[in-house]
């Protein structure tokens, strides 16, 4: 097996076919079920792209993305955090993820996964109301939203505006299935998109099929 | 920086938005689930003593018989006396230890369905003491239902009483934003008075339920008083005046 560098702490494992790992940045303990590998000492965990749709944007053709080591990421809709593990492994130890989540029996799995990692801070909070969470969190250097709420882009915005520093990127996945069932999805991508011209640049933005199933990551910049 | 007072706090926010309403929704999936379960292994074994005894299977086609009479012996002399055919079979005989087999089935299957009714009678406890007036307006069983489909108390508290006639029926609703007719009932119609009313004043009688609904469940959240007498009374009244307009 040989790895091949996509960015600081995430590497391509080659094999057979190809697989994504993150270097783990605490023990190596199985999160959610992925595998661990162990090479030469370091713990790398795979990154499965069924089960996050940043990971899957990595398989479609991400190849960078300005996030590393010490940053502070604005995470909303962590879920039981999943993806929430593979970005804090990314960040490492000096870095800061807080990382948002509205549902109760969701957040259990993440106050757990914090306990065992230190870096992710689990705010239990609705991320459309970001004045109940704004003394506690800084100025962010990465602002991911994974929603999945008929009003995804506003609560988006609204969270940029008070915590992502300007000329930082965003991450914005759209579940176009929870905007509108019954509009094609590549034109409700097309007006969220407009929405966000305002304030943002749009940098990129990834078809996550077969992977996820009508979804889409918009990759953004500050202006 | 430390994320001790982070978890802390979560953790307190979390104590503090369970409720009733997620054991509710708990308990009715896990009686859901002991139900279905119940229901494939009936199949199987009536499968399985049609072999043995087909005359026998042919007549206990309904779960519950089918648990009490094969509960104490399986073998065709016991039930043929019970069921009052003769003991001869076409069947394939088994060995002493295969009816074992089957008794101990039976048996496991009678257990769940214990454990089933057992589940819904605290269930049905849970509702009525923390739900008094929507216990009355809808029973138990669906109160406990449309709880479920709502999410919680809340969220049922805020919907329009139109989309609580409706809940239970999202297959035919979202049918209904390419061709069809809107459906007129989801869950609520099991509701007695709904059973007892005519077809054609069904849709009518789904609508006063579920414009009481949203009445009770908001008694029930935001004032806590038990005023079910008086709900109760209000909505009879108005399903007997549909029923004198409509000629019943």
């Amino acid at each position: 097996m040989e790895l091949k560098k996509v960015m600081d702490r995430i590497y391509w494992l080659l094999d057979k076919r190809r697989t994504l790992v993150t270097l783990s940045a605490y023990n190596g303990d199985s999160v959610y079920g992925e595998k661990i590998f162990n090479l030469s000492g370091k713990i790398y965990r795979e990154w499965v792209p069924y089960r996050s749709k940043f990971a899957a944007a990595f398989y479609k053709g991400l190849n960078g993305i300005d996030i590393k080591e010490s940053y502070k990421v604005l995470y909303l809709g962590a879920s039981s955090g999943t993806t929430v593990s593979h970005v804090s492994d990314i960040i490492g130890v000096n870095g800061q993820v807080y990382a948002v989540e509205v549902a109760e029996e969701m957040a259990v799995n993440l106050i757990l996964l914090a306990e065992e990692r230190k870096n992710i801070f689990p705010i239990v909070d609705d991320a459309r109301k970001p004045e109940n969470y704004l003394k506690s969190v800084p100025k962010c250097d990465l602002l991911y939203q994974d929603v999945a709420q008929r009003d995804q882009t506003e609560i988006f915005i609204k969270n940029a505006d008070l915590f992502l520093k300007s000329g930082k990127i965003g991450v914005f996945a759209v579940k176009t299935r929870s905007i509108d069932v019954s509009v094609d999805p590549r034109e409700i991508v097309r007006n969220e998109v407009k929405k966000l011209r305002e304030k943002f640049d749009i940098i990129r933005e990834i078809n996550l099929y077969p992977y996820q199933k009508d979804h889409s990551l918009i990759i953004l910049r500050k202006k | 920086m430390d994320n001790k007072e982070f978890i802390e706090r979560a953790r307190k926010k979390i104590k503090e938005g369970l409720s009733i309403d997620d054991l509710i929704r708990k308990l009715i999936g896990f009686s859901d689930s002991l139900e279905k379960g119940e229901n494939t292994v009936f199949e199987q074994l009536n499968d399985l003593y049609f072999l043995y005894y087909p005359e026998a299977a042919n007549k206990l086609k309904e779960r519950d018989k089918f648990i009490e009479i094969l509960k104490e012996s399986c073998e065709r002399n016991s039930i043929s006396k019970k069921l009052g055919i003769p003991p001869e079979s076409m069947g394939f005989d088994l060995d002493d230890e295969e009816l074992q087999l089957l008794s101990l089935s039976v048996n496991e299957l009678s257990n769940i369905s214990d454990l089933r009714r057992i589940v819904n009678d605290r269930l049905n406890t849970i509702i009525i003491k923390s739900y008094p007036n929507l216990s009355a307006v809808l029973g138990p069983e669906i109160t406990a239902r449309v709880i479920y489909l709502a999410g919680s108390s809340y969220s049922l508290l805020l919907m329009p009483s139109s989309k609580i006639q409706v809940l239970g029926a999202e297959k035919a609703m979202f049918a209904a934003r390419k061709k069809k007719a809107t459906p007129k009932y989801g869950v609520i119609y099991n509701h007695n008075l709904m059973v007892a009313a005519p077809d054609r004043l069904k849709g009518k009688v789904a609508k006063i339920i579920s414009a009481y609904t949203s009445l009770a469940v908001k008694t029930d959240v935001l004032s806590k008083e038990d005023k079910s007498g008086k709900i109760m009374e209000k909505m009879l009244k108005d399903i007997n005046k549909l029923k004198k307009a409509n000629g019943t």
